[in-house]
């Protein structure tokens, strides 16, 4: 029903109402759970619907630029983080996705590679291991805050400078807002780097990642670290969607499908969360990170046996 | 790569319709709980950390 061809490289049509319903799904789980969905949304789009990887990463950058831009405001309202760690990494994350989205066309060109005498396309190969490296990670992480979370009092708005914020490499910048003095600049614009890259590969926010390094690296607050990054995400995203349209990668289309979908669901999610314990909610989002490493990983072993 | 200006205004388009869409979104939300509950000062209200993933 209602099956369209969405063009950037698409050979078959696909169905607008089964595309707004993963919008739907991921904004839900957008809004119950306060994640961005990009882990999700590019591998769905590459399993469920057919989607060529690279125009799955360029139409799932294009969707999180109506979703960023959702965040970027309503944090915006809450005054939470240091908008200079934002400002200082911009310029590092601009290369990166510029670097990524070029990886990204590089690894689709490649001829395909013979892994146990079967033909396998690179850059499947490349992004399915990736997902599986990132999304694991991530699944651990966020079970074992939820377990060390148990019984134990919330930490609150303090700063704990972690190994990153002691690294001696000038210039240095002050960060009153977050209480941290002589955070090394080259540091911040390298982790800009590759957050832009994992963004122009992956068509990811880089949240995934940015969160850890917040939170342990540099020893900020969950709020202070939930306020940062969001000006990155959106000026990152918006770059890697104009790279990625460039290279021919994205589907406008398909992408506003999926963004309609889910800006109904992130407020289906959002009214969901309040009836939910935060622990039980981080659990259910770990057992969902972990589903979805399965399902990748069950799509590589289809592709290489 | 696509040449042309078209393509750059392809580009552009795929930024600015679905930023055009989240500030709407945006608005209506907010016309919409404003009409349901009122100003209730929600400021402080628990954040996500892993909001941005």
């Amino acid at each position: 029903m209602f099956l369209v061809h969405v063009g950037a490289g698409i050979g078959h049509p696909v169905s607008l109402p089964a595309l707004a319903g993963v919008g739907l799904f991921i904004g839900y789980i957008a809004g119950m759970f306060g994640v961005g969905g990009g882990f999700l949304l590019t591998p769905l789009l590459m399993y469920v619907f057919g989607v060529p990887p690279p125009v799955a990463v360029g139409s799932a950058l294009c969707q999180k630029c109506g979703t960023s831009i959702a965040s970027f405001l309503k944090y915006r309202k809450l005054q939470r983080g240091e908008p200079r760690i934002d400002l200082v990494m911009i310029g590092g994350s601009l290369i990166g996705v510029d670097a990524g989205a070029r990886l990204l066309a590089y690894l689709s060109r490649r001829p395909p590679w013979i892994i146990s005498g079967r033909s396998v396309p690179a850059v499947n190969l490349v992004l399915d291991a990736l997902f599986i490296v990132f999304l694991s990670l991530t699944a651990l992480y966020t079970f074992r805050e939820a377990w060390r979370a148990m019984g134990r009092p919330p930490r609150g708005d303090v700063t704990v400078p972690g190994p990153l914020a002691r690294v001696r490499i000038p210039p240095y910048i002050d960060l009153p807002n977050v209480g941290l003095t002589r955070v090394s600049v080259p540091v911040l614009c390298y982790i800009g780097f590759g957050l832009g890259v994992a963004s122009g590969v992956m068509g990811i926010g880089g949240g995934v990642l940015f969160m850890p390094i917040l939170l342990y690296g540099y020893g900020l607050s969950a709020r202070n670290a939930a306020g940062t990054g969001i000006l990155l995400l959106f000026v990152t995203v918006a770059v890697g969607t104009v790279i990625q349209a460039r290279h021919g990668f994205v589907s406008l289309g398909l992408a506003m499908a999926i963004l309609i979908g889910s800006s109904v669901g992130s407020q289906l999610g959002a009214i969901t969360t309040n009836r939910l314990p935060n622990r039980a909610l981080r659990l259910i989002f770990s057992g969902l990170v972990a589903a979805t490493v399965a399902m990748i990983a069950w799509d590589l072993c289809k592709l290489l046996h | 790569m696509v040449k042309g200006a078209n393509s750059w205004l392809y580009a552009l388009a795929c930024v600015v319709v679905p930023v055009l869409w989240g500030l709407v979104i945006v608005w209506g939300v907010d016309r919409l709980q404003s009409r349901m509950s009122g100003p209730r000062g929600d400021e402080d209200e628990p954040v996500s950390p892993e909001y941005h993933i």
